[in-house]
């Protein structure tokens, strides 16, 4: 049975304004991990960057997707108070993110969910929000690369957050090739 | 007769652009704030210095979308300008109204009174005695107002006066206008 949010008629505010706020987080998270390396004297700037970087976007993120269920549960249950999501299996639980939870806060769907039966599942977006206007002045090939390095630690931290308040150790990774489709990669223990 | 600023502000929300839940924003924010406490350890100056200077750099990139989805011109006084901040501004991109009040007799002087904060819902400060006298914690907001309007000419002081998450009665932004600067145009246009 489907479920019933309808958050985006409720309340809403411009796309932008979390855009330019995530940018602004992209680059102060990167800014403070030039200053990490360089006080601990790191040579290998870009790698520490992909990585201690993600850890503060992906943070904020994360503590974002511990909040959400419980949140979103509830005004599900102030609608209707029937209809509750099982979350017996995991494979349900994809299902509610692909489909409730991505809807809550995208605005659409996951395109297409994909699944090898041992804990690996993929999440397809074909044209992801949160970045379709990132346009590089440097070119097609300097969008990509600066997306993938800076702007998906934000809905991979939400979907770890979210999946570990669910009892579900995880660990989550974006791709993108073709932009702005992007597709994440959810290894998860069980 | 053009429209006035209300419905204009309005029309501008509700059919040029893209929206998107705002708890998301809000709880977005909210850890952006509490990783930024945690980052400077309850520093809450340089928090306040760090918020405005995010904001800055978000306001002078939102005022090409604002005058962008307006079409705009200049101003004929700060009285003008308090209305399009709050009428279209504030609506086009938090979907909220601010009240414009207490303009001083010069003319140059005014306070913002967010009914309605769409960044702190939900939020309440550390209980730690320091955070209610030092934090503001909507202060990106500050740095959005001042950028934006350097952008357009006006310097502008922009300061929190009140917040309702320190126990003041309402949230206001004080805004005085110190000159307008000079117009540099481009050789070549008009």
């Amino acid at each position: 049975m489907p479920l019933e949010y309808d958050l985006l008629a409720d309340n809403t505010i411009n796309k932008s304004c979390l855009e330019y706020l995530l940018i602004e987080t992209a680059s102060i998270s990167h800014e403070a991990t030039v200053q990490v390396c360089d006080n601990e004297n790191v040579r290998d700037h870009e790698q520490a960057t992909a990585s201690a970087e993600g850890n503060l976007t992906e943070e904020i993120g994360y503590n974002i997707g511990l909040k959400l269920v419980d949140y979103l549960l509830y005004l599900q249950k102030g609608k209707n108070g029937t209809g509750t999501p099982k979350f017996d299996q995991v494979v349900n639980i994809m299902k509610f993110v692909c489909k409730n939870v991505w809807e809550s806060l995208f605005g659409r769907q996951i395109d297409n969910l994909r699944t090898n039966h041992r804990g690996t599942y993929v999440l397809v977006d074909r044209s992801f929000t949160m970045i379709s206007r990132l346009d590089s002045p440097l070119g097609v090939q300097d969008t990509l690369n600066q997306t993938r390095k800076h702007y998906l630690w934000y809905p991979c931290g939400i979907i770890r957050g979210l999946l570990e308040s669910l009892d579900i150790d995880s660990t989550v990774q974006a791709e993108v090739t073709e932009f702005p489709s992007v597709s994440f990669h959810i290894q998860t223990s069980k | 007769m053009s429209k006035p600023y209300k419905l204009i502000g309005e029309d501008v929300y509700k059919n040029r652009t893209e929206k998107i839940n705002s708890e998301l924003f809000t709880l977005t924010y909210g850890s952006v704030v509490a990783q930024l406490c945690r980052d400077y350890n309850n520093d809450y100056k340089k928090v306040n210095e760090q918020l405005e200077s995010m904001g800055y750099n978000i306001g002078i990139r939102l005022i090409e979308e604002f005058l962008a989805k307006t079409n705009f011109g200049r101003c004929i006084n700060f009285k003008e300008t308090a209305e399009i901040i709050s009428k279209v501004g504030f609506k086009m991109f938090l979907n909220t109204t601010p009240t414009v009040d207490n303009f001083s007799a010069d003319g140059k002087q005014f306070n913002l009174i967010l009914e309605d904060n769409p960044l702190a819902e939900f939020v309440e400060l550390p209980d730690d005695n320091k955070a209610v006298k030092e934090l503001w914690y909507s202060n990106v907001l500050v740095g959005v107002l001042k950028g934006a309007l350097q952008m357009v000419q006006l310097d502008v002081d922009v300061s929190f006066v009140k917040d309702i998450l320190r126990g003041d009665p309402s949230t206001e932004i004080k805004l005085r206008l110190n000159k307008i600067l000079k117009d540099e145009i481009p050789a070549g246009e008009d």
